[in-house]
């Protein structure tokens, strides 16, 4: 198995964080793995337990998910803003430590057309505040492991 | 019954940001409690048409979820509490349904004017600007305009 590739990220425009990552499968796979509840289940929550108690991939649905963290479970939450498969869907996400602090995140899959899909995640904070204070809280070695738990799923599917 | 009303301003101090102050003639207590009391805010918040609470829960962290009988049928609104300091702040999330995922973030403070008059300014922050002219433009000033009087009456008739 080949070493896996560091996400990549970059604030390019105020209260925004954008980190890249191309995945080895096709882009219908890596979308069904965002879009299904019992496959997000097993890489999203970093690879740890996640139990999905509401997922609504629609317009306005709601998804709230609940992972296993160091010493208690953690929550997380939104709303979808758009869903538009198999290549872009938006939703809202707060985490329930901070309610009512919350960013818009826009998830694009590019079909590479050689099997393989890079994935451009978008988030749009309220405050450069929030948004620093995400970089400083450990966020990209969580994105680093939920990547590289999707991954192993990918090679499942 | 005749109620006192006073004048309501809107302005946009600063990027993504819309304020409106409004004096209301009633001690604070009552209109933090107009705001937070689920029978109370019922009677108000939507332009006067009685509210449907699906769920209020008025603590950090806590949700909200209002159903408003408009002229295009029901319509819900939504959000969660970032912060409750009564009697004079709170923050929450708000979220209309017709477009959903597009939040403000809104902080209602309430003013002691020590003469039994209470300020409300109101402090919505947008994601972006697009979305808070859009948000202005949509009728908002007529929309609060009416919920407010509709405030100034009950306050008007309570204790």
């Amino acid at each position: 198995m080949t070493t896996a590739e560091v996400p990549s990220l970059t604030t390019p425009a105020d209260r925004v964080i954008v980190i890249e990552r191309t995945f080895d499968a096709p882009r219908d796979q890596v979308w069904r793995a965002w879009t299904e509840p019992e496959l997000i289940a097993q890489w999203w929550g970093r690879g740890r337990k996640t139990v999905v108690q509401q997922m609504e991939v629609r317009k306005g649905g709601h998804w709230h998910f609940v992972v296993d963290g160091k010493s208690e479970t953690q929550g997380f939450r939104g709303r979808y803003r758009e869903v538009t498969p198999p290549s872009r869907f938006v939703w809202t996400l707060e985490w329930d430590g901070m309610p009512g602090y919350l960013t818009i995140d826009t998830v694009e899959l590019v079909d590479l057309g050689d099997g393989r899909t890079k994935l451009i995640n978008t988030s749009q904070f309220l405050t450069d505040e929030e948004r620093d204070m995400s970089l400083k809280s450990g966020m990209m070695e969580g994105v680093r492991d939920a990547y590289q738990a999707l991954d192993k799923l990918l090679t499942t599917l | 019954m005749t109620v006192a009303t006073n004048p309501m301003t809107i302005t946009t101090p600063a990027d993504r940001q819309m304020r409106v102050e409004r004096i209301f003639d009633a001690p604070r207590d009552q209109v933090w409690r107009a705001w937070t009391e689920p029978d109370l805010i019922r009677q108000w918040w939507g332009r006067g048409r009685m509210l449907t609470i699906e769920r209020m829960e008025v603590r950090k962290g806590g949700h909200w979820r209002f159903l408003v009988e408009g002229d295009r049928g029901t319509e819900g609104f939504e959000g969660r509490y970032r912060e409750v300091t009564p009697p004079h702040h709170f923050t929450w999330t708000f979220e209309w349904d017709g477009m959903p995922g597009y939040v403000i973030v809104e902080t209602i403070e309430l003013v002691d004017l020590g003469d039994n008059r209470t300020r409300v300014v109101t402090t919505a922050q947008f994601f972006t600007n697009e979305e808070r002219d859009g948000f202005m433009m949509s009728g908002v000033e007529k929309g609060m305009g009416e919920s407010y009087l509709a405030l100034d009456r009950l306050l008007a008739g309570m204790e």
